[in-house]
């Protein structure tokens, strides 16, 4: 039997990857795949049938092609925001199951792959709001409207994507503890929850209804698309700043409750 | 005055780990020295992959001790290790190349690295190549690769030649013994054990969470019948053989 105990230390070298790079290195697995073709189809099959649908109706008949294609665009990315989320999780982390076993038995600690993936998946988000925003901008181009609008227009694409951060955070927090099914669930009730309780007095406590309430000031329309009457309490844009705040510290608590749940998961 | 020796590489003492009242390791023992190649031998439940788990982090034992490098195990000691266990872990839509990149930055290691790997275990030709046309045989060979990208002192293979062709077998087999004479240990489950004769300095056998020999290949096989030995441990210890 050995007696000795001076085994030479690891080398702070290995095993020690920023943040940036394990981030990286989630960018480089989503660069193929469903996530990538999801973030760049997403708008446009979203926003182009609208466009396309808003020629024909009444509202363009009457002059107003431009904020019945905004409106409808908007609501409906209010509405995907929760499932993307969802789906990006629900497909990432299904991509690394197997994997799980390899990194995990590497000397990194586990958080970081955590917030890694989750920065991944929000910039991703971030990518197809863009995506979004710029065509968005060129129905405003066409319709002459995008000098007046465009402010509008930048906060209500990516005010639901800031406060869909917790939308992300609870999507990976559900796939790491239950798996793809449930994920998806928790997406598709987002979906609908989301937008059956933005206009009500408890939004604040419905997570998934954060991106869809921030849209509703913004944009001027209820849940449903149709614009607000001049008096409705939804005017409000003092609940932008409360559903931020909201969100950013939901995602601080999920990802931390993440991080303890991946620490201690066995494979 | 003392001669130092050299730490092992791996120490296993009185390891437990339980689920939900079935003990998967019931106080295993193991040391496995620096530079030898190690062939764990055990049947099916015997505690094989659920030991080189634990080892890895993946796992928490329920009792007893683990060793690497002479030093109270710890996280920052795997960066040491690297392993192929159940399944190689890869991504489909990936190529070999791409792999091997995620991992070298993950590890700190440098990318020529990666050319290097790839050589050595014959995958240089399809590099570029998704894994999902891969064979098993390649799969398995990249799992390979992605566990030696670090240069790690301790490799734990878990059943490696499993769903290989003989000549595949054959390959393994060289990566291992090339492995054993650059001084990397090597800790290698199989039921092959033809191959763990040929390939292991030392055997250990592995019985219900419990290692019932360790020692010399020679030892256990009574009379050079390797497979004689390994069913008089599994008979002794009651385990029922047919």
């Amino acid at each position: 039997m050995h007696t000795a105990t001076l085994g030479a230390p690891a080398s702070p070298r290995l095993d020690n990857p920023s943040l940036l790079t394990v981030t990286r290195t989630e960018m480089a697995r989503t660069r193929h795949g469903f996530l990538a073709w999801y973030t760049l189809l997403a708008p446009v099959v979203a926003a182009v049938p609208l466009f396309l649908g808003s020629l024909g109706s009444s509202e363009a008949a009457a002059g107003q092609l431009w904020e019945i294609f905004r409106n409808v665009t908007l609501e409906f990315w209010g509405v995907l925001v929760p499932i993307t989320a969802a789906l990006y999780a629900a497909m990432s982390v299904r991509a690394d199951e197997d994997a799980w076993r390899l990194l995990f038995s590497y000397g990194v600690p586990r958080w970081r792959y955590l917030v890694g993936k989750f920065v991944a998946l929000s910039a991703l988000l971030a990518l197809c709001t863009t995506l979004l925003c710029a065509l968005l901008a060129v129905g405003a181009l066409l319709t002459g409207r995008l000098a007046d609008d465009w402010p509008t227009l930048v906060a209500a694409a990516y005010l639901p994507w800031l406060t869909g951060l917790a939308c992300t955070a609870l999507a990976l927090v559900v796939a790491l503890a239950w798996g793809t099914g449930p994920t998806i669930a928790v997406g598709v009730a987002g979906m609908l929850g989301g937008a059956l309780v933005a206009d009500k007095d408890f939004w604040w406590a419905v997570p998934v209804a954060w991106p869809m309430r921030v849209i509703l000031p913004l944009a001027g329309i209820g849940p449903n698309g149709v614009p607000l009457p001049a008096d409705s309490p939804l005017h409000d844009r003092g609940v932008i700043a409360p559903a931020i705040v909201l969100a950013l510290s939901l995602t601080a608590v999920l990802l931390a409750v993440g991080a303890v749940h991946l620490t201690r998961k066995e494979i | 005055m003392a001669i130092p020796t050299r730490p092992a590489a791996l120490e296993v003492r009185g390891l437990r780990k339980d689920y939900r009242g079935h003990a998967a390791l019931d106080g295993a023992d193991l040391t496995v020295d620096a530079g030898e190649v190690f062939g764990l031998l055990g049947p099916n439940g015997a505690g094989k992959t659920t030991l080189m788990k634990a080892v890895l982090g993946l796992v928490r034992p329920t009792g007893g001790e683990i060793r690497l490098f002479g030093l109270p195990h710890e996280r920052r000691l795997l960066a040491e290790v690297g392993a192929l266990v159940e399944t190689p872990g890869l991504w489909a839509r990936l190529d070999a190349v791409g792999h091997l990149r995620i991992h070298a930055r993950l590890r700190g290691v440098a990318a020529a690295r990666i050319d290097t790997v790839l050589e050595l275990v014959g995958l240089a030709g399809v590099r570029d190549r998704p894994v999902a046309q891969y064979s098993l045989g390649m799969r398995w060979r990249l799992g390979i690769a992605v566990a030696l990208l670090a240069r790690p002192r301790l490799v734990l293979l878990d059943e490696p030649t499993n769903g290989l062709d003989p000549v595949g077998i054959r390959e393994m087999r060289a990566i291992i013994r090339g492995l054993a004479a650059d001084g990397t240990t090597v800790l290698v489950s199989s039921h092959q054990l033809a191959e763990i004769a040929q390939i292991c300095d030392r055997i250990g056998v592995l019985v219900a969470g419990r290692t019932r020999y360790q020692g010399t290949v020679e030892g256990l096989a009574a009379g050079g019948d390797l497979e004689a030995g390994f069913f008089r441990v599994l008979e002794e210890c009651g385990w029922a053989v047919r």
